[in-house]
C-alpha cells in the first residue's frame, strides 16, 4: 500500500529520534534494543520516554468509558437483517451471497 | 467417582459448522470502540450515533467485500472515517481542513525540541491528576486528522500501517499527525492543568521552552 515502511535500521542514526515510533511499537527489535539502552544513560531521553509513555497512557484512559448505547445496538443488530435482505432483492445484476448469520 | 479423565466440557458441538463466519456477531463486537471513535470525529453523541449507524448499513451491505480473517476493527473505521469525510464533515459547517499535509521537518525538530528540555516530573504528575473530561476537551480542540490520529494510536492501538489505510495516507503522514498531534495534546494539557490549579505557573513556565507563539505572547501580560 504505501510507498514508506517502518523506518529501516541505520547504524549511525541518532537514538534519540524517534522514540515515539519506538513506544508506538514501530521499530525493529534491534533498533528498539539500542535505543533503550541508549535512553538507560541519557536523562533527557529517558523523560522525554517517559513522558510520552504517560501522554499515551492517559490518552487511553480517558477515552475508554463510553459504550454504545443499547437503542443504537438494537437498531443496527436490525438493521443488519434488513440491510441483508434489501441488498439481495435490490441488486439484481450480481447474486450477493451475504455471510450474514440468521439467528433465528 | 473414580475416573481419572477430566469432564468432556470442550466437546460442545459447533452450532454452525458451515458458518464459521458470523459477520454480524463480529461487526457488533466492535460497536462500542467504533462508538468512541465516532464520539471523538464529531465531538456530538447525536452525530456518532448517526454515523455510526451508517457506518454499520455500508459495512453491512459491503460485508461481502471483507476478507475474514483481516482486521475488521480497521475495516470498520476506514468506513467510518470516508463516511465522517464526505457526509458530517460538511454538516457541521467546520471550515474545511486539509488532511493532505506532507512530513516536513519535524523529525530534524524532534531532536532539538527534545535535548533542550529538562525533567519535568512535575508536569507529568500534574497531567496524570487530570479528569477525563479534560483531557477528552483537549483532544476535541486538536485538528482533526491530529486528534484521529492520536485515537487511533493511542486508545485503539494500531499500527502505523493500519493508521494509514484507514485514513488513506502514507505512513509518513501517519508520523507526522502523531508527533504533532501529541505535541499539541501536550501543550493544550498543561494550559488545562495550570487553568485548573494542578500545575502552578512556576512548574508550567519550563513547559514553554519549546511552545513558540501562543502561550508566551498573552501569558505574560
Amino acid at each position: 500500500m504505501s510507498t514508506r515502511n517502518t523506518p529501516e535500521v541505520d547504524p549511525r542514526r541518532d537514538l534519540r529520534y524517534g522514540l515515539e515510533e519506538a513506544l508506538d511499537g514501530e521499530v525493529p527489535q534491534e533498533l528498539a534494543e539500542r535505543m533503550s539502552a541508549h535512553t538507560a544513560d541519557c536523562p533527557e531521553c529517558a523523560d522525554e520516554v517517559e513522558r510520552l509513555r504517560r501522554l499515551k497512557e492517559l490518552v487511553r484512559r480517558s477515552c475508554c468509558d463510553t459504550p454504545a448505547p443499547s437503542e443504537l445496538r438494537d437498531r443496527i443488530a436490525l438493521q443488519c437483517r434488513t440491510v441483508t435482505v434489501t441488498s439481495t432483492d435490490a441488486d439484481g445484476t450480481t447474486v450477493r451471497v451475504t455471510r450474514t448469520s440468521w439467528s433465528s | 467417582m473414580s475416573s481419572s479423565d477430566p469432564a468432556p466440557l470442550a466437546v460442545t458441538p459447533d452450532p454452525a459448522p458451515e458458518n464459521a463466519f458470523d459477520f454480524e456477531t463480529e461487526a457488533l463486537s466492535h460497536l462500542d470502540a467504533l462508538y468512541g471513535g465516532a464520539l471523538r470525529m464529531t465531538r456530538n453523541p447525536q452525530d456518532a450515533e448517526d454515523l455510526v449507524q451508517e457506518t454499520f448499513m455500508k459495512a453491512f451491505r459491503a460485508a461481502d467485500r471483507f476478507t475474514p480473517g483481516t482486521n475488521m476493527r480497521a475495516w470498520l473505521y476506514r468506513i467510518m472515517t470516508n463516511t465522517y469525510i464526505s457526509t458530517y464533515r460538511q454538516k457541521q459547517r467546520r471550515p474545511k481542513e486539509s488532511w493532505s499535509d506532507s512530513v516536513e521537518d519535524w523529525q530534524l525538530a524532534e531532536v532539538e525540541s527534545h535535548t533542550s528540555r529538562g525533567l519535568r516530573s512535575a508536569e507529568t504528575e500534574a497531567l496524570e491528576s487530570l479528569p477525563d473530561s479534560a483531557v477528552k476537551d483537549a483532544l476535541a480542540e486538536l485538528r482533526e486528522d491530529y486528534r484521529m490520529a492520536v485515537y487511533l494510536a493511542d486508545v485503539e492501538g494500531f499500527a502505523y500501517k493500519e493508521i494509514a489505510e484507514i485514513m488513506d495516507t502514507p505512513i509518513g503522514t501517519v508520523m507526522s499527525r502523531l508527533h504533532r498531534g501529541r505535541r499539541q495534546l501536550r501543550d493544550l494539557l498543561s494550559d488545562h492543568a495550570r487553568s485548573l490549579g494542578y500545575l502552578r505557573r512556576a512548574e508550567a513556565g519550563t513547559t514553554d521552552q519549546h511552545t513558540t507563539d501562543h502561550e508566551a505572547g498573552e501569558e505574560e501580560r
